[in-house]
């Protein structure tokens, strides 16, 4: 897909979508930092200014925007930005502006546009394209496997054979770009850079991570290895009968090894596979009533082994290399246990011999073998969290990723990006290892070092082909200086220590008293018709006098529940025979995914009272959050819900510079009860009075001052009014509110004058000699010593200074 | 006594001055004159476009705040002392609670005069990448079962 030229009002809804929406009131007031309305009419003139970098990435179905890369090559940056937010660095753009411009600079004749906070004080930039390779060899590291030169010994294209493109092709096309060959597709990623230390993580899209998966699970690379092989010869033929027939189960395990039984010379058993190759060999020395059990293979694999008898004692350990190629292990050790097994006549003596049967002293009989993965090349991490794809679908990979690495995704990166026809998709992107490799179009990527463990790039510690290969994609050197030294952090450094107790669920439930069911509309249907039969009330009259006593309660819960099995409806001790989904835990966690709040000023006006967050929750309301707790932060939400009662619990999860912890919570109740008997319906309506009679209390008291009230620093003049949103609501009402969290971000307009810092200066509130300042400087107080002058003199000098003076 | 007369444009709150087009005039002080606010006399053609002078016996930098035509050839300056510029050296060395800076040390974190709000604001909504079940799940609760 070509890049296509975006009219005036798509690169502003797109940069306001990047930068929040002061990128766009800026590009309507361009005219006061000197462009003319001829510039102004030029639709590229955005292009043009932030240095031609607004360009749109396209998928495959030419239908989808990936993302937008903001990343061109430009000589200069347009003179007529306000100056006193731009700050020309040598290597890369740094800091936040007074106003609206996040970050400018330039860099050997490129200028990069990008903006800075997000999750800590990441400099997170513009989209960027990632060769297929590099891709899925990233997701494999970052799901816990090694990859290694053998995976292309025989196949040297493998990536290019395993499906990629043809195994669902609706869902390749809508999440990469470029057309079905290794060297011509890319993924969509961004970049989160620290602008201190230069440490880069990697990320990407995580519908394209689910794919991926899906594709290298269906390749084997993440099964467990495991092969049927048979003893098939003795080379040496001493002594060995006949074929002893031996498994490698799937499941690693070894049976029927030495079932042959013993021998009086040494000899040598060859495990081959079902095409002859060599895994492994028994060794047997008579001389030294001992011998191995070597177990050989072509992946890297785990094992455990344990003695004969001594069920108390095992060992754990790990392939050792063979030549470069293959993996082995001495399994255990031969003995002879003394058990006798036959007689044979010998003749060359004339005497009677007594066999005896070998076993295993610490044998493979009683240990496991597995194989890391079924292709020759893919290994597992030490430690690393290794996923078990086994009987997923395509779409059920993605949930099963967010329940295996709930880290990833508390540390991916929610981006928006608006599309074509004006809507805008949320994308989660989630942090990946990078491979060793330094060139962007390598077909044979390899794991090396980088683990799942440590996904972050750090320029100071990182071996220089991961620096150049992040040089190689972000198109500026990692080892220069990415943040103007002469200027100070402006992120504190110290967010808080520690982080909430994470809540437990309670489990179980009484249900040898009652069954829950989950049932269909039309098993509700087909229950009422079986329910209301001559043929039930006859019976239920028998124990109940009111028969409705039997059904407890039927109500919608706006969660989905846990389904445990399916049986049918019974009532007291009859059975419906409607069948229907019945649910055994009682508690359920739904988890709203997170959003990222950005700084969007990087100075004062992102924090209260000039900047306020409020939070919509389904069932509870809209309830304000302090500026100072969710800004430059990572919000989740998760819902506990009793699917008995509907009761649920919307916990607020803050996430912040590796932090993290709950730091509100709010109850509701996200049923709609149904009335199934004149007296349950008298119960709900009462109930739904009470609620409207809460609410009413609200608003004639705290709600009637609420519109007018200042907020804590009424004194500003551009402190906001706090209005209240809504009044709490649940159940019935809650059920017609939207079902989905949402941040309300209300940020003021923001006015500085131009060159204010040379004229009035930042606060500042620190302490210094007056030499050690430059430019403008204004102090709280002073101590005017060392200055050989008469009082009058001193006092005017002392008056100067408070009042500010130009260094 | 010798008197330097010269011409500066800096601010003045400026602690280091630029002074230019600067002339020496050689005299001899005849009459009291304070150190902070002095008066002088000088023979000169013209003096009227200057705005800065320097007294080497005093030490000091001074304003001229009046220039008055005695008679030909003659004029009296009013100065006032500037103790930015003549005692700059030691106020370097002033410690200092700084409150407002242009560049170093700066706090963007921290209110101040510059920020200005504007009446209007304007608000963004971000969505939560999912949510509740829309549509609802039907829980029938029987007693046994």
């Amino acid at each position: 897909m070509p890049v296509e030229q975006l009219t005036l009002s798509e690169t502003q809804q797109a940069i306001a979508n990047l930068w929040g929406t002061d990128w766009a009131s800026m590009a309507s007031r361009m005219s006061e930092y000197g462009l003319t309305s001829a510039e102004m009419a030029d639709t590229n003139f955005l292009r043009e200014w932030s240095g031609g970098a607004v360009e749109p990435i396209y998928a495959k179905n030419g239908e989808t925007i990936l993302g937008y890369n903001f990343r061109a090559s430009q000589s200069t940056v347009g003179t007529g930005l306000n100056s006193n937010t731009a700050i020309i660095h040598r290597g890369y753009v740094g800091h936040a502006p007074a106003t609206t411009i996040e970050t400018i600079g330039t860099n050997a004749g490129k200028v990069k546009v990008s903006r800075l906070s997000g999750i800590g004080s990441k400099v997170v930039t513009g989209a960027s394209k990632l060769a297929i390779p590099l891709t899925l060899a990233s997701i494999g590291i970052t799901l816990g496997k090694t990859i290694d030169e053998t995976l292309y010994n025989v196949n040297p294209d493998y990536w290019d054979s395993i499906g990629l493109f043809t195994l669902n092709p609706q869902t390749w096309s809508s999440i990469a770009g470029g057309d079905d060959t290794l060297g011509g597709s890319f993924i969509n990623a961004i970049f989160g850079i620290d602008p201190q230390t230069g440490e880069t993580q990697a990320y990407i899209d995580s519908d394209a991570m689910a794919y991926m998966s899906y594709v290298m699970a269906q390749a084997g690379i993440f099964s467990a290895g495991g092969e049927n092989v048979t003893v098939i010869d003795n080379p040496n033929n001493r002594n060995f009968p006949v074929p002893v027939p031996c498994v490698v189960n799937p499941n690693g395990t070894i049976t029927g090894l030495l079932s042959g039984g013993g021998y009086t010379q040494q000899w040598t058993t060859y495990i081959r596979n079902n095409t002859s190759d060599v895994i492994g060999y028994v060794y047997y020395d008579s001389s030294q009533d001992a011998g191995n059990a070597i177990y050989i293979s072509k992946n890297p694999f785990q094992y455990t082994s344990r003695p004969v008898g001594d069920p108390q004692r095992y060992w754990n350990n790990a392939s050792y290399v063979l030549a470069g190629r293959y993996y082995y292990a001495n399994l255990g050790m031969l003995r002879d246990c003394n058990v006798p097994l036959y007689m044979y006549f010998d003749a060359s003596t004339g005497t009677d011999v007594w066999q005896y049967q070998h076993e295993f002293y610490n044998g493979i009989l009683n240990g496991t073998i597995t194989e890391s993965s079924s292709v020759d090349g893919i290994g597992d991490q030490e430690g690393a969290t290794i996923p078990n794809f086994d009987g997923l679908s395509e779409s059920e990979i993605l949930p099963y990723l967010q329940q295996t690495y709930p880290d990833m995704f508390n540390n991916a990166i929610n981006y928006p990006v608006v599309q074509p026809d004006g809507t805008v998709t949320n994308h989660t992107y989630v942090p990946i290892t990078l491979p060793f490799t330094s060139n962007m179009a390598d077909t044979q990527p390899i794991s090396g070092n980088q683990t799942q463990a440590n996904p972050i790039v750090d320029p100071s510690t990182s071996p220089q082909e991961l620096i150049d290969l992040l040089t190689n994609v972000l198109q500026q050197p990692m080892t220069e200086p990415i943040s103007d030294t002469t200027t100070p952090p402006e992120n504190p450094t110290d967010t808080g220590e520690g982080s909430s107790p994470v809540p437990i669920v309670p489990v179980g439930s009484a249900s040898a008293l009652w069954k829950i069911y989950h049932p269909t509309q039309a098993q509700i249907d087909s229950f009422g018709g079986w329910l209301w039969s001559s043929n039930f009330i006859d019976q239920i009259l028998k124990i109940f006098n009111n028969p409705m006593e039997a059904v407890i309660g039927l109500h919608k819960v706006y969660a989905t529940p846990i389904d445990a099995g399916i049986a049918t409806i019974k009532v007291g001790y009859l059975d419906s025979q409607v069948p229907s989904a019945y649910i055994e835990q009682q508690y359920i966690e739904v988890n709203c995914g997170s959003v990222n709040l950005f700084e969007q000023f990087g100075n004062v006006f992102d924090y209260s009272p000039f900047t306020d967050v409020q939070l919509y929750l389904p069932f509870v309301g809209i309830v304000p959050l302090n500026v100072a707790d969710v800004m430059r932060s990572s919000v989740s939400v998760i819902y506990g819900v009793d699917v008995i009662t509907g009761a649920c619990l919307a916990q607020v999860k803050v996430s912040r510079d590796d932090k993290s912890s709950i730091l509100y919570q709010y109850s509701g109740n996200c049923a709609v009860q149904y009335p199934i008997s004149s007296g349950s319906y008298m119960g709900i309506v009462s109930s739904i009075i009470s609620v409207a009679g809460g609410v009413a209390a609200t608003v004639a008291s705290g709600g009637a001052a609420a519109p007018l009230a200042l907020g804590a620093a009424g004194g500003l003049l551009n402190a906001h009014t706090n209005v209240q949103h809504s009044g709490g609501f649940s159940g019935n009402a809650g059920a017609m509110g939207g079902k989905i969290p949402y941040l309300i971000i209300t940020r003021p307009q923001t006015k500085v004058a131009y060159k204010a810092d040379a004229l009035q200066g930042y606060s500042s509130n620190s302490y210094t000699t007056i030499g050690e300042c430059s430019g403008y400087v204004k102090a709280d107080s002073v101590h005017v010593v060392n200055v050989n002058a008469t009082d009058e003199e001193i006092n005017e000098i002392n008056n100067l200074i408070l009042s500010g003076i130009i260094i | 006594m010798v008197i330097v007369l010269g011409t500066i444009s800096d601010e003045s709150n400026k602690l280091n001055k630029t002074i230019s087009n600067t002339v020496n005039f050689n005299g001899t002080l005849r009459q009291e004159t304070s150190v902070i606010n002095p008066s002088v006399l000088i023979e000169a053609e013209n003096l009227s476009c200057f705005n800065y002078m320097y007294i080497y016996e005093f030490g000091r930098y001074y304003f001229i705040t009046d220039i008055v035509s005695v008679r030909n050839g003659l004029w009296r300056i009013t100065g006032k002392v500037d103790v930015l510029m003549s005692f700059k050296d030691g106020i370097e060395t002033c410690p200092i609670i700084l409150a407002n800076t242009e560049i170093t040390l700066l706090d963007k974190y921290m209110s101040g005069e510059m920020w200005k709000a504007r009446v209007k604001s304007k608000t963004d909504i971000i969505n939560f990448p999912s949510g509740l079940n829309s549509t609802g799940e039907y829980i029938l609760i029987t007693s046994g079962g």
